[in-house]
């Protein structure tokens, strides 16, 4: 007895059932959670708590056990789809998956908060996003084509001339054809004005000079004598006043960016072969 | 804008006319406490609190969120149609770039809300939506383009029609999530588009109730934010299509958010009969709550979009020279040219016009009026393009986008009739007379309805009905504020007087576009319930360009205003009518004792319709039958009369 107690064959023989035994309690835990799904208490929560959002109530028990079912039925076949390999070269799995790696760059990507300097030169090279609407108070004298003839453009710069004079004591509240709009603006952005009179005016008015009589202005009205009281053109807002919508927009360009950097980074870790496509698939050149 | 004035009125008269307004009442402020009060205030400027703005833009537009829209190829997002609304470049999902002559006000993108966002996921084949075969099918045709896709989009609009879609998709256990998340980026989009002051996005949706293809649609808008909106999902016609289970769902969202909303039913002209018609939709006659609901929340009335006109029809307004205009296509059928033909019979209670007849009959038998709304124009645009200026016209659909083929393409067909898109319209807009350019203040405007449609011109139009207008008040340096002052703007009422020798008098100003055509006239369109109880109308021509040349003959009728339109070159003059119009008009065939309204028509001379930009530019020759001027015009909100001791 003592003798094949000490036979090697003997302790290989236990050694070989330990190990059996071992990989037993091992491999088999993971084989069973393979076959197992689990509705943990902080899921369950989730989902309800989803429906509340979505349905602005929670669910009845019907409708929660509706929840579950689904999940696990969706679950089941998932894990399925995943060991039959189906979710190799399928379009919108490839699509979400690669987005999901994006969200996850974008959060990992941090930036650090620019210097004024920075955000100088971003406000200098995109100016034009960052314009002051312009602002002017004016008063007009106005001529109606349907009330005069051919001679309407002389009359207007006869009177231009006398308003010039300024012993001629002319009255301008009396002078001119009556207009809807009325015949002081006072404080109105460029924008505003586009609209009531059209551009082309808009444009005609601001070149001309304050605290004088000038014109006559063409609108799709007719004819405008114009007196500028005051006027500010359209500017480039200061870092000061725009800072916060510069530095939104900084932040927006950078991330676009860096994402940009993260995607080509990975792609320099793969070689990179593109065949030509049969030359009847692609369009023929242009002929333009 | 302020403008400089010679005298003025004091603040409590505006403040008693606006409030009145407000509750819904009639209002006569009387010309001699004003004079006093006149008299008591130094500065010309107080008192100015009334609406000195009119803002411009869309209440009807669909973006590819919209099932139909990206079925027949929209690819454009809301967030596209802000952009060309604000002035953008943007290139159309047919791929020509486009952009507006001007920025728009505003706009409210009123997308479809049953599906919301489904076609795109149907397009993409997302597994949930494919087990349906049905669905399955849509998704093939959809890759497929062209003639397969429009097939399936008309087998949509059917099945929408006949309650027959997919289950799959009106499942909101199924389709309930990817709707919901739809709506909350449109929010967030809206959010992000929303500059008070210069542009607002009005939140909307479109509930699409169309039952056995005759349309029913009606677009909601909120007063308020997304915190608001996003906290009930919208309700949809696969909920019900009864316009009374919409109402009640407004009054819940208002209780539960605090926001308000309201809601335009539009095309009546495609409702066989039924946008008016005597019954509810349980088909008992309508009721005196039924009346008050309906008053309280469908405040306003589309009267014009890509879809035609829904003013009237010369078969209903024999003696309305300019009635035909938006109708041919249109008046075969309804919206899917399904069902039956469209009768003469059916159009009171179909076209506008009818509408506000009808109403005034109810205020004699129920009380109240169902019936009491205000104008505004849409373009219904399935492309997220608000492009319906003559000469800048991109469809309805994306296949409308400019092409040499367009104008002959069939859109509908059934009933042995078929529609063109020639026959669409290059329209519409709603003006907004409002103190400043937000939410609130467009929305609150549109409540009391003072607000104007337009064909896709901007003209400006202000109509005021009082007492006491005379002749001089037009020589007054600042008009509105004798219009406020003396009476009530468009959309407001006017009750009996002791004095039944009084007609009332209306104050109307209108100038072109500054951009478009002359003016050719104004027009008062009456209508009224005489003591028989029939329902008649009148039209008055108040006021015309020309004037000094131009008489009426001796049975009344004004001369035409003559053309100046090139039709080789696509080109017009402004050598014909007048810049601008404005007269006082005293009502000459007055009943004190019966109901009425009143509402303004401003008519501008002939231009090129879109149809001649079509031909100049692709080098085409179209048909004889295709209109090729179009006569653009604007119709301000009625103003009604109601007699004393009336019910």
């Amino acid at each position: 007895m003592n003798k094949w107690l000490k036979e090697p064959l003997f302790h290989f023989l236990l050694i070989g059932m330990g190990i059996f035994l071992l990989y037993g309690l091992i491999a088999n835990v993971p084989v069973d959670e393979k076959n197992s799904i689990n509705v943990s208490v902080s899921h369950a929560n989730r989902m309800v708590s989803l429906w509340e959002k979505r349905w602005q109530r929670p669910p009845t028990q019907e409708e929660f056990n509706g929840l579950v079912k689904q999940y696990i039925n969706e679950e089941v076949l998932y894990r399925e789809a995943l060991a039959m390999g189906l979710d190799k070269n399928d379009p919108v799995v490839r699509r979400r998956m690669a987005q999901k790696v994006k969200f996850i760059s974008e959060n990992i990507i941090t930036i650090d908060t620019p210097s004024d300097d920075v955000l100088q030169t971003y406000l200098d090279t995109h100016a034009s996003k960052y314009q002051l609407a312009g602002e002017i108070t004016f008063r007009h004298i106005y001529f109606n084509p349907a009330k005069h003839d051919v001679s309407m453009e002389d009359e207007a710069k006869q009177l231009l001339t006398k308003l010039l004079d300024v012993n001629s004591g002319i009255d301008v509240n009396n002078v001119g054809d009556s207009f809807l709009h009325g015949t002081i603006f006072t404080n109105l952005k460029e924008f505003e004005l586009n609209r009531l009179l059209g551009k082309e005016f808009t444009q005609e008015l601001f070149k001309q000079a304050v605290g004088k009589w000038a014109g006559p202005l063409t609108s799709g009205y007719g004819l405008h004598l114009i007196y500028i009281e005051s006027k500010i053109a359209t500017q480039t807002a200061s870092l000061v006043m725009a800072k916060q919508s510069v530095l939104k927009d900084w932040m927006s360009d950078e991330r676009k960016k860096a994402n940009e950097a993260f995607v080509l980074n990975l792609r320099e870790q793969y070689k990179v072969n593109i065949a030509k496509p049969s030359s009847t698939l692609l369009p023929q050149k242009s002929t333009k | 804008m302020k403008t400089l004035t010679l005298s003025t009125v004091a603040t409590i008269a505006i403040v008693l006319s606006t409030s009145l307004i407000a509750s819904n009442e009639a209002v006569n402020v009387k010309s001699t406490t004003i004079s006093e009060k006149i008299k008591n205030v130094y500065s010309p400027y107080t008192g100015e609190d009334y609406p000195t703005q009119v803002y411009f833009g869309d209440t009807h537009h669909h973006t590819s969120n919209s099932g139909d829209a990206f079925m027949s190829g929209a690819r454009l997002a809301p967030e596209d149609a802000y952009r060309f609304a604000i002035g953008e470049e943007v290139i159309s999902s047919s791929g020509q770039s486009l952009k507006l002559s001007r920025p728009l006000d505003f706009l409210v993108i009123s997308d479809h809300v049953e599906g919301l966002g489904v076609m795109y996921e149907v397009y993409n084949g997302n597994p949930t939506f494919m087990k349906d075969e049905t669905l399955q099918r849509w998704n093939k045709a959809m890759k497929a383009g062209g003639a397969e896709t429009r097939k399936i989009m008309n087998e949509i609009i059917v099945a929408q029609g006949n309650a027959t879609l997919p289950k799959t998709i009106t499942d909101p256990k199924i389709s309930g999530p990817v709707m919901m998340s739809v709506w909350q980026n449109y929010l967030e989009i809206a959010e992000k588009y929303n500059n008070p002051g210069r542009f607002t996005a009005m939140i909307g949706y479109e509930w699409t109730s169309v039952p056995g293809g005759n349309n029913l649609h009606r677009n909601v808008l909120y007063r308020g934010n997304a915190d608001k909106a996003k906290q009930m999902f919208p309700f949809s016609s696969w909920e019900s299509e009864d316009p009374e289970k919409l109402w009640e769902w407004m009054v819940k969202f208002e209780e539960k958010t605090g926001g308000n909303l309201l809601a335009i039913p539009h095309n009546g002209n495609v409702s066989n009969g039924r946008m008016f018609e005597p019954v509810d939709f349980q088909g008992k006659p309508l009721s005196e709550d039924y009346a008050k609901r309906r008053a309280r929340f469908e405040v306003l009335q589309e009267i014009i979009q890509t879809k035609g006109a829904s003013e009237t029809h010369p078969s209903m307004s024999p003696n309305d020279e300019f009635a035909e205009y938006g109708l041919a296509g249109w008046e075969y059928g309804n919206l899917t040219l399904t069902d039956k033909l469209e009768t003469p019979e059916m159009r009171p209670y179909m076209y506008l016009r009818g509408g506000l007849l009808q109403g005034l009959g109810y205020q004699n038998t129920l009380g109240i009026n169902p019936f009491k709304f205000g104008f505004v124009g849409g373009t219904d645009v399935h492309n997220s393009l608000t492009a319906v200026e003559e000469d800048n016209f991109f469809g309805k659909f994306v296949y409308q986008e400019p092409s040499p083929k367009r104008w002959e393409h069939v859109s509908k067909e059934g009933l042995g009739k078929k529609r063109y898109t020639w026959q669409y319209e290059a329209a519409g807009y709603t003006a907004v007379w409002a103190k400043e350019n937000t939410r609130e203040s467009l929305w609150d405007a549109m409540k009391r309805k003072e607000v104007y449609a337009t064909s896709g011109t901007r003209m400006t139009v202000r109509f005021f009905g009082g007492w006491d207008y005379e002749s001089k008040d037009l020589t007054h340096r600042n008009l509105p504020k004798i219009g406020y002052a003396k009476g009530v703007p468009m959309g407001g009422d006017l009750t009996a007087q002791a004095d039944v020798t009084k007609a009332p008098t209306f104050l109307i100003t209108a100038m072109k576009d500054p951009i478009g055509g002359n003016l050719d006239r104004i027009q008062i369109i009456k209508g009224w319930v005489d003591t028989k109880g029939e329902k008649l109308e009148k039209i008055y021509d108040v006021a015309w360009g020309n004037a000094n040349r131009r008489k009426p003959d001796a049975k009344g009728k004004l001369p035409d205003v003559g053309n100046t339109v090139n039709i080789e070159d696509a080109t017009w003059t402004n050598s014909i009518g007048d810049p601008d119009l404005a007269t006082v008009w005293e009502d000459p065939d007055f009943d004190p004792k019966a109901n009425a309204f009143y509402y303004a028509r401003v008519i501008e001379i002939p231009t090129p319709r879109w149809t001649a930009y079509d031909q100049k530019r692709f080098g085409i020759k179209m048909a004889k039958e295709v209109k090729l001027i179009t006569r653009e015009r604007a119709w301000s909100s009625p103003i009604w009369y109601t007699p004393k001791g009336a019910k």
